[in-house]
This record gives C-alpha cells, structure tokens and sequence, in this order.
C-alpha cells in the first residue's frame, strides 16, 4: 500500500504543519519545564501519529505505542503507560508515550481509564503525547494538564504536491487536473488521498476519481440546507435524499435552523408543517412502521422550503443541539429471531435483510414438495415451519419424509427396527388426514395466499 | 438430505466478470485480483445490490482454492459491540494468511457498528493491515466514522439499472425453464426498484404459484398495483370526478386484491408526478400520510381510501 511505502522517514517530508514542528521539538527539548504531556488535535489525516513516529526517530526516542485497539481501562493504562511513565530514564534509553485516539476512551468498557489516565500524566517521568480528532472529547481535566497544538486540515495544494510526488515515483500515469481533484475531494486527509491514487491503479483518466473519491462530511447537509431556505420548491426534498441522515436527526438539524432562515408568517407555517412532520416520527416510531417516516421527510424539507419567501441570503447554519439516539426497537419472539438466523446464515444477510426471503418461503410453502425442499436447505425443523405456515405445515413436514424415504426405499427389507416402525404407522395416519383435505387444495391455495403474504 | 436452495443463492455470481451492472466498479475490482493486492474497501449502498456478491467473488479470485481459509464474513448488524472487534475480528486479523500474502475481512453491514466499535476498528485495520485487509459494506456511508473512510477506498453501488436486473431474471428463467412472460419480467424489474434479492425472490416466489410468469401473477405475488391505474386515479379524483375514481378504487381494492397500503404507496409516488403546484403536492402528501397511518392503526381500507379521494376531489 502506498500509504506505508511512502510514510515520512524525516521532518523534512512531513507535508504541511512545519510551523508546529518546532513548537513541538521546543516542548520536547525542554521538557520538565511545562506541561508533561503534548496533545494534538486535528482531523484525520492531517498527520498527527505521523508527526509523532517521525519525531521519535529523529530524536531517537524509543517509543511506546497505546491505541484504541487495545483495552485501555485504568488496569491496562497502569500496567502499560504507568510503568513507562514512571521508570525513570537511564542513561542513553530516552521514552515517549503515544496514546492514540485519547477522545476515544470509553465509559464503560475502558473503565476508570480517563482517571487513571490523568494520574499517570501528572507524575510521568517520560513525556506522553496524546493525540486526537476532537478537541472537545478529550475531558477538561486532561485538556488543561497538557499542552495543545492544533493540526489543521491540510489545503489542497499541500496534498497535490505529495500527491504529484508519489504518482511520478510510482509512474503512475495521471493529469494534473485529475490529481488535484483527488486532492481536494479528501478534503484535507492525506491519508484518504493516498489511498484513492492507490486504487485507481497505473493509469488513470479524466473521471475516474469520482469511483473512489465520495466521502461523506457534514458539509452535505449544510448545502441541502442552503437551498432548503432558499429555493421556494418542493423538489428540495431530493436534496436530502443523498444526505444520509435519518430524519429524526434531520428534524432536529431543520428545528435548529429555521428560526435563522425565517420570521412572521413563514416561520408560523415552517413551524406547523415540522410539527407535523413530528407527528408523522412519532407515529412511524409507535406502530414501527417505518414506511411512514417519508410523509415527515418530505414536509420537513419541501414543505419548509415551499412556506419561505424564496430569498437567497447568507445564512450561518449549525448542527442540533442534541441528538436523542432512537431505542432500538425491541427483539421479536425468538422464533422468528432463529428463523431468521437460519436465513441469514444461508444467505450472507443479516436478520433484518433475511426478513424479505419470507414472503418467498412462504409462497413456497404452499408447495408441500416445494416448501419441503427449501425447508431442508434452511434446515427448519418442525415448530419453525409451524410458524411460518401453520396451515401447511403438516402437509410439508410429511413432503420431507417423502423425500426422506425415497432413499431409504431400497434398504425396505433390511432390519426394519421396531421404533421406526411406530413412527411409520404415525406418518400413515397424517396421511389419511391429508389426503381427506385433498379435494379442497386448490380453493385453499386461493385463501391463503394472501393471508401467508400479509403475514409479514 | 435433498434441498433446494433460494435462487439468491443458488445463481450468486461467483465470478466477478459475472456480475452484471457493475462494469467500472469490477474494473477496478479486477486491478486489484491482477495485482495480487488490494487496498482497505468500503462498499456503500442500498441492499440487494451486489455488495456481498461483489466481496465474495474478490476473494474467490484472489485467493483460488484458499479462498475459504482466507476469508471471514462477519454480520455486523446481528453482533454489533466492541468487542466484536477487539476479539473475534482481532483473533482472525492476527493469524497468518495460507498460501497467500494477506487475508480479507468482510464486515457486512458495517453501519451498525457503535462508534466504540468503529473506533476500536480503524486502528486495528491498521496494526494488521501487512496481512489483513477488510472490506467493510454499509447502507450509509454516513454512519461510518471519518477515519475510517480515510482508511478505505470507497465504493458507491447504486440501485441496479433495470436493464441489469433483466438480464439476470432472464438468464435464472432460462435455467430454471421457466416460462418468462415479456410483461411479467418488466414488472419484476419495476416491484425490484434496482434490488436484486427482491427481483430474484419475486421470480422464485411468482413461479411457486403460476406456471407462466406475467405481469398479473408478479404483481399478485408482489402485490403492488400498476402504476398507470393508480396515477390516473388521482388525476381523476383531482379533476373533480369523485364518482370515477371512487370506480377506480373498487376495481384495484375488490377486483384486483390490492391492499390499501399498497395503493397508498403508490400514491405517495405518484404524488410528485402530478400537474399541481408545490402547495398542492404537500397537501396531498399530508393527506396521504394521514390514511397511511389510519389504515396501520387498523381503519377500514375503502372508507379512508375514499375519504382520501374525495379530499383530493375538493382541492
């Protein structure tokens, strides 16, 4: 991958953020005085555990590498970091600390790592560097025990040039044009630019980065937004489909930023028509009929968009205040869970996809040899076919017998066992039963056929 | 033990110059087989579209006859905590690869990761990334965590083309020597809305019913109802002709055997056809959102359908 072939073996090649090298080598060189620990902030691929790694070298420090791969509950932090942090250095062996990802120590089941975590970095011996997308997930207590640098997204240009260096070394063969759109497409992430010249391969053409380019940021809302205001039409509402939010989140984004865009009258009617778009939330949520959620979708933004005044003027947009995450709906009865289970397994779905082969198996299922069939491909055993189909499912479990005997047939005269023979005169008799039903199949075919359908 | 598998299944592409409709996407896919090597992959969109497919036959190339020891599929969506990651996909990233220079995750259904999870992830798609590479799907890719995106080259399967979804109903027909009306595999391809799974299953579930495929027996097993009839039905009741349409809704809920939730779905689609103003289309949205939700609370089909007309009648 190109991304490892080409890491930075030197400052010098680090691309973007020189100003903040020499920040850091002074808190390096002079550490003991200030702060213990160092955390930089900044989004991804902007070169943070790059920096650190490059630095370590450079300066020949061994360094000690935590991640949020690895537990990081107050135990594992003791063990790993405290240890280092507290040993003192001797002679010619000179440490850093590198925790990774340090907005990202969790609750629970890194416990009493935030804690512990702020111990180690008031009594460390050794200096620890933190790193982190978010400023604000790092906790205030931590933030204000280390000393901050702020990486910035990297400009465009600044990728292109690293870009332009790595395509003539590999003799990858691409326009100029190209690479800068790949460039400003990663919006900053050297990293994610890399990796789109990766794999768009050796030669590429005008065009091609659009396969590989699409990642999402906020910056999509902020424009739906914008003409959401703006455009005075109902067909803002397609705006929105690209915008990967679910509406609940959307009515919140919406609720936060109408009284920006509108006053008087248009907000009244903006108001109502949310309001509404609430209900139809509040509803979908209550009868778990998620179909319903795009009668909000659509009034929350087209509708919105079509009670405005249609003016286009600069509005400054920010995201909900909250976000109440959604309860997740509550399991269904275990049988249908291990129904679908079996389907999913079969299938390479998960249940909830499994769940649109039903009304398939079902139809089937009217079929007792057809139903019998797929049956034992999904390996149901009786009480899962019952469940599916409670009308036919004798008529399939004796189907699978059928074909559970057609083999056997052969060995007929071999040690026929006595058991076997209670259980075949068992089958005899939900024969008869079966065959007294027979003349009614086709009208009963009819019948249940939607009612199998509706089921699910 | 005799079975017989969904056709899903049963006609899976297992290679990838197999897979129809997805020309630049296995391009790209086929770089990766002739190098020997790939990149992190993130494949984004809607269910049904190939993106299992797509996964599976990667690895089949790439991997020959080791496919199987090389390659773990894990649902992200039925086991979703942290840690999934940090043991079971952790457990497989670290052993070595067989035959081969690295191993590929398929995480399906990445999206429903927790953000924990997700986070655990992306540093671990890096630690063993020498010889571990993941192919994570989505829904949307939104809900999958910026670094991570950083991490991936990422791809965007869109609904299927109907003229891809076509050839593939055509080709299971002929295999199964089914009798493929050219009515019934347009509406297959019209229920599927680009999703494979669906046009497929609608074709297996159709053939267990009728011996021959058309249009009326896919859109009973479906049953939606045709788009014409239920357009014209709102134009009708926008029109003014209460009684006429009123006709139109007998003959799909009693003749036809349509339930109100399928007419209603249609409706709402056709809403955005229709020749009224904006205003107009958002009243009508709302009342059809209002039936919608009367009819799941158990109303009456036909009374709120006509009360919906005769609203739609008076605007």
């Amino acid at each position: 991958m190109l991304v490892e072939k080409y890491f930075p073996k030197s400052f010098s090649e680090i691309k973007g953020q020189q100003a903040l090298v020499k920040d850091i080598l002074a808190w390096i060189n002079t550490w003991g005085n200030e702060k213990r620990a160092l955390l930089i902030y900044g989004p991804p691929g902007s070169g943070k555990t790059t920096m650190v790694k490059v630095l370590s070298k450079e300066l020949g420090y061994d360094l000690i590498e935590l991640n949020a791969s690895d537990k990081r509950d107050q135990e594992a932090l003791n063990r790993i970091v405290g240890n280092a942090a507290s040993s003192k250095t001797l002679f010619g062996y000179k440490k850093i600390i590198l925790l990774d990802e340090a907005d990202n120590i969790h609750g629970k089941e890194d416990y009493g790592g935030a804690k512990a975590l702020l111990e180690i970095i008031k009594n460390t011996q050794n200096p620890i560097i933190l790193t982190a997308n978010s400023y604000w997930e790092v906790s205030q207590a931590i933030r204000d025990n280390c000393k901050l640098v702020q990486f910035k997204r990297l400009q465009a240009r600044t990728v292109f040039a690293r870009l332009k260096e790595i395509a003539q070394a590999e003799e990858i063969k691409v326009d100029d044009e190209t690479l800068m759109r790949i460039a400003e497409q990663s919006s900053g992430d050297l990293r994610a630019a890399i990796n789109d010249l990766d794999s768009l391969g050796n030669k590429i053409e005008k065009g091609d980065e659009k396969i590989v380019g699409y990642r999402d940021t906020e910056k999509s809302i902020f424009d739906a937004l914008a003409k959401l205001y703006t455009s005075k039409s109902i067909d803002v509402r397609k705006e929105f489909f690209d915008v990967d939010k679910k509406p609940d989140e959307l009515l919140l984004w919406i609720e936060e930023n109408t009284p920006k865009a509108y006053n008087g009258k248009e907000l009244l009617e903006a108001e109502a028509l949310i309001s509404r778009a609430d209900i139809y939330l509040n509803r979908a949520f209550n009868t778990r009929n998620y179909s319903m959620w795009k009668y909000a979708s659509d009034l929350m933004t087209g509708g919105v968009s079509v009670v405005g005044k249609g003016e286009s003027r600069y509005i400054s947009f920010s995201p909900p205040r909250y976000f109440q995450v959604l309860g997740s709906s509550k399991s269904n009865r275990e049988k249908r869970k291990i129904i679908l289970e079996k389907i999913g397994k079969k299938c390479h779905c998960s249940k909830k996809v499994a769940r649109s082969y039903l009304p398939m198996i079902s139809i089937l299922f009217l079929n007792p040899k057809k139903g019998a069939l797929i049956s034992n491909f999904f390996e149901f055993d009786l009480e899962e076919i019952k469940f599916i189909d409670e009308k036919n499912y004798k008529k399939i479990e004796f189907a699978r017998e059928e074909l559970l005997k057609e083999p056997e047939k052969k060995e007929e005269n071999e040690v026929p066992i006595v058991e076997f023979k209670k259980e075949s005169t068992k089958k005899d008799k939900s024969f008869e039963e079966i065959k007294e039903e027979d003349p009614n199949k086709k009208e009963e075919k009819q019948n249940c056929q939607q009612k199998t359908l509706f089921d699910f | 033990m005799e079975f017989e598998k969904p056709w899903t299944e049963k006609y899976r592409p297992q290679k990838l110059d197999d897979i129809v409709g997805r020309d630049p996407i296995i391009r790209r896919l086929k770089s990766y087989v002739d190098k020997k090597s790939m990149p992190h992959l993130l494949f984004a969109g809607p269910p049904g579209v190939g993106k299992t497919t797509a996964a599976i036959a990667l690895a089949k190339e790439i991997f020959g006859d080791y496919w199987k020891q090389n390659f773990q599929e894990t649902n992200a969506s039925d086991e979703r905590g942290i840690n999934v990651v940090r043991e079971k996909i952790k457990d497989f990233a670290r052993t070595k690869p067989i035959g081969g220079d690295f191993k590929i995750i398929f995480l399906d259904e990445s999206d429903a990761l927790t953000s924990d999870a997700q986070n655990a992830l992306r540093r671990t798609m890096e630690v063993y990334t020498s010889t571990c590479r993941f192919i994570l799907s989505c829904n949307y890719s939104s809900r999958i965590i910026d670094p991570i995106q950083s991490r991936c080259a990422i791809f965007r399967f869109g609904p299927l083309s109907t003229d891809a979804v076509k050839i593939m109903i055509k080709k299971i027909a002929e295999a199964e020597k089914i009798d493929l009306k050219e009515d019934g595999l347009n509406a297959i391809a019209y229920v599927s809305e680009g999703d494979m799974r669906k046009a497929i299953n609608a074709l297996q579930a159709s053939s267990g019913i009728g011996d021959s495929i058309t249009e009326s027996l896919v859109y009973q097993v479906t049953s939606r109802a045709k788009p014409e009839e239920i357009k014209n039905m709102m134009k009708v009741a926008l029109s003014g002709d209460f009684l006429s349409a009123r006709k139109i809704l007998q003959s799909l809920l009693l003749e036809q055997g349509l339930s109100g939730e399928d007419i209603i779905m249609q409706m709402h689609r056709e809403t955005f056809n229709l020749e009224v103003s904006d205003k107009e289309k958002v009243r009508i949205v709302d009342m059809i959102g209002e039936a919608d939700f009367r009819l799941v609370q158990g109303a009456n089909e036909f009374i709120q359908l006509e009360y919906l007309l005769a609203n739609l009648s008076s605007g």
